[in-house]
């Protein structure tokens, strides 16, 4: 995983609700044929607001838990 | 269509079959493998196959009361996935299965299962013990619900995850489902620990900061 990762979203489950386009308080996504896409994706803070509002589980927004090595 | 026998022998509870029992296993199953994102299962549809996962990781999805898809379980190599829906009266998925990443499966059939069953006692034996483990650990999660709070277990499982004694990188659902909480009340914990200077989230990161902090919550009893 690196700084640039973004939450990933499954396409077949996906119903196109838009619910998690309404939800991203950066206004990061927008929709296409195939379903919700990054449209400015640096300005995604990975907040997880699309993953939780999105009911069908189409977005997987993975953590990463490690000590702090300093 | 059989599986190689090494993949038999990477399965702990499979290598441990009689070599006969092993061999016929081998003959009548089959592999098969997904990427990120794919189905294997869909719930409620017939249940038609049993799995063991041989590498990669899988979610365990159900459909809720509100219509809303929810995680119930993420499972790594070795999980045995689908055979209690075999077993089950109604003969459907009780959930769906999904890869979270590239996954192999080795496959077997209702028909070739309930065949091994009735004809290899130790194939037998072996889901006795398979669903006999389920039990004790719904018993061990039962008993943590109710012996320590649920920051206690998030504080335990992230320090699981960070030692890697758990693998992987685990979603807000995939954790509340694995202790026993919902994916609310883990981001809700979350900010709470970042707040009290235990962790540090840096978008998709979380370091932990304080390993007495959180060693001293995890021993939080309820
Ligand atoms: S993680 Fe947050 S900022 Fe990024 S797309 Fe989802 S809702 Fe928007
Ligand atoms: S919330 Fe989920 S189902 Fe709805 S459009 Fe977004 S990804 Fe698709």
């Amino acid at each position: 995983m690196n700084q640039n990762d973004l939450p990933e979203i499954d396409y077949a489950r996906c119903d196109r609700c838009e619910l998690c386009i309404t939800s991203c308080p950066e206004d990061a996504l927008m929709m296409t044929d195939q379903g919700p896409t990054f449209k400015l994706p640096h300005s995604c803070t990975y907040c997880l607001a699309c993953e939780n509002a999105c009911p069908t589980a189409a977005i997987r927004a993975p953590l990463t838990v490690t000590w702090k090595s300093d | 269509m059989a599986t190689n026998p090494n993949d038999i022998e990477k399965n702990k509870r499979l290598a441990a079959l009689q070599p006969t029992t092993k061999k016929e296993l081998a003959l009548r199953s089959f592999t098969t493998q997904l990427t990120a994102g794919e189905t294997l299962i869909v719930e409620g549809m017939p249940a038609e196959y049993g799995y063991f996962l041989l590498s990669g990781s899988v979610r365990v999805l159900r459909m809720n009361r509100e219509g809303r898809v929810q995680v119930l379980a993420r499972l790594g190599p070795g999980a045995p996935i689908n055979f209690i829906s075999l077993i089950s009266k109604q003969k459907r998925n009780q959930s769906s299965v999904e890869a979270i990443q590239k996954s192999r499966f080795l496959v077997l059939s209702t028909s070739d299962f309930d065949d091994l069953r009735m004809h290899y006692p130790d194939f037998s034996a072996c889901f006795l013990e398979i669903f006999a483990d389920r039990m004790s650990r719904m018993t061990d999660l039962a008993a943590g619900l109710s012996l320590y709070t649920v920051r206690a277990r998030l504080a335990r499982f992230l320090m699981a995850l960070a030692d890697q004694s758990v693998q992987g990188d685990w979603t807000q659902d995939e954790i509340a489902a694995h202790i026993g909480t919902v994916r609310d009340v883990v981001g809700r914990l979350l900010r709470e620990f970042e707040a009290d200077g235990l962790i540090k989230r840096n978008r998709q990161q979380i370091f932990l900061l304080d390993r007495e902090g959180l060693i001293r919550l995890s021993e939080d009893d309820s």
